[in-house]
């Protein structure tokens, strides 16, 4: 009979073992959070955790920021507000002019029985950073759930669309740049009115279309809007020019790269709208459109989604 | 646990609960600025470099569970996939442990060349799962956070053990 010695310290279980354990349980929650987004509020409950240093690590920054304000120079102040205003009236009859002209429109959708599109109200968030991920196009900005903020609401800046919110915690959001891989928008090409997708290229900062076929009319220089049919993105925000269009024999659509218009990175601020309500299927756009065949959005989006 | 450090003449004395959360806080500090750009692609990773140092000099006082919440702390503070630096800081924090004692031998840049292959490790699993999450490869300078990452281990360590150690009593003329 074999005689094992008393046990001195209790051990617990091998270390390999545990390594397994903690190895699948990383596992599970990537595969969780990544294909069944499941742990949001896991993930609100860890960045509640970190807020406080966030604040403290900010804090430098934005120190620095406050103290370059109390500097400006006043006459500088006084041209940028002279600027400002003479933007204003430069711009005043395009917005009356642009009143008349959405009166004109809501009277023709009326008379065409066509679903009409309120433009939602929306609020300013600042901007607090850049996420700090390498792998992601994503900024931070410093307004959440305290404000009502919701996921998958537009955010423009000045020039144009900018993003769309994916992460909502309680006074901060992530906002996922159009140039992110994952994001995909729906287009109209204003001078034509063809219909097409748009997706991020990535680290690049430039915007890609697929899905246009060879003998398109496209060229560099045009201008390209949110057509509206995905009922997230409200109608016509200006979203990208063309940068360039290459036609490959070999393949079957042309290959169009796209500079965005939001510049972001210029602005401080930029402006989160509301999420519009789902559209009633019978009256979308997409019946009315009579342009070349689209991929269906959420086919698309399903293929392409990591 | 006291050893004895590379001068025997310095006995270390055993590190208290609140100096390792300190020092965790202070690498979430580094981790949370607001890093851009070229910058954010070189940060280095404090946080895994005192994960394995606490590891390697006072195995007691972290389990295999504190690795594990660290890199999920870590992901939420990078805003990446929920698990990432998990994995990675589990497998790092695993191996550290099993080469402790060898490591411990060494002088500090021999002691740096063991720890290169852990830190890459952690870097090598994050690109992993990211190819396999069909998500595209930052630029290649992003591979550089590993040799700077153990270039801190020549330093760090140096403050740490300074912070953590006695001058024991010299020897007595007989």
């Amino acid at each position: 009979m074999a005689l094992r010695p008393p046990e001195l310290f209790s051990r617990g279980p091998a270390p390999l073992a545990r390594l397994f354990f903690y190895c699948a349980l990383s596992l599970a929650c990537i595969v969780v959070d990544a294909h069944y987004h499941q742990l949001e509020l896991f993930r609100k409950a860890l960045n509640l955790l970190l807020a406080p240093i966030q604040t403290l690590a900010n804090s430098p920054s934005q120190a620095l920021q406050a103290f370059g304000k109390a500097w400006d120079n006043q006459s500088d102040l006084q041209a940028e507000n002279q600027r400002l205003r003479q933007q204003l009236l430069e711009q005043a009859p395009q917005m009356q002019q642009f009143q008349s002209l959405q009166a004109d429109l809501n009277t023709l959708k009326q008379l065409l029985q066509i679903q009409q599109q309120q433009f939602p109200a929306g609020i300013i968030a600042p901007i607090t950073g850049v996420a700090r991920n390498p792998f992601t196009q994503k900024i931070i900005i410093g307004v959440g759930a305290n404000k009502g903020l919701e996921s998958g609401s537009p955010v423009l800046s000045q020039e144009g669309l900018v993003g769309q919110v994916t992460t909502v915690n309680l006074f901060s959001s992530e906002v996922s740049l159009i140039t992110n891989k994952n994001v995909v928008i729906p287009l109209l090409l204003t001078r034509t009115g063809m219909r097409t997708l748009a997706f991020g290229n990535g680290e690049q900062g430039t915007l890609s279309l697929p899905y246009v076929p060879m003998g398109t009319d496209i060229r560099a220089g045009d201008v390209l809007v949110t057509s509206g049919i995905d009922g997230l993105y409200p109608e016509g925000l200006s979203v990208a020019t063309v940068l360039s269009v290459q036609r490959d024999p070999v393949s079957a659509f042309a290959q169009i790269r796209c500079q965005p218009d939001g510049a972001v990175f210029k602005h401080r601020q930029v402006l989160v709208l509301n999420r519009q309500q789902t559209l009633n299927p019978e009256h979308t756009e997409l019946e009315q459109a009579d342009t070349a065949p689209v991929p269906h959005t959420r086919a698309v989006r399903k293929g392409r989604k990591p | 646990m006291a050893h004895f450090s590379q001068d025997p003449q310095i006995l270390q004395r055993p590190v208290t609960l609140q100096r390792v959360l300190t020092s965790f806080l202070l690498a979430f500090l580094f981790m949370l600025l607001p890093w851009q750009g070229t910058f954010l692609l070189l940060r280095p990773d404090l946080l895994l470099l005192l994960l394995l140092y606490w590891s390697v000099h006072e195995p007691r006082v972290l389990g295999g569970w504190s690795a594990f919440a660290l890199g999920l702390l870590a992901d939420a503070a990078d805003s990446s996939v929920l698990g990432i630096h998990a994995l990675g800081y589990s497998l790092s924090y695993a191996l550290a442990l099993q080469y402790r004692q060898r490591i411990l031998t060494f002088y500090r840049l021999d002691q740096a060349l063991h720890v290169l292959p852990l830190v890459l490790l952690s870097q090598v699993v994050t690109a992993g799962v990211m190819f396999f999450l069909k998500t595209p490869q930052p630029h290649w300078i992003w591979w550089l956070q590993t040799p700077l990452t153990t270039l801190l281990w020549t330093l760090l360590p140096f403050w740490l053990d300074r912070q953590n150690t006695t001058q024991a009593e010299p020897p007595r003329a007989a």
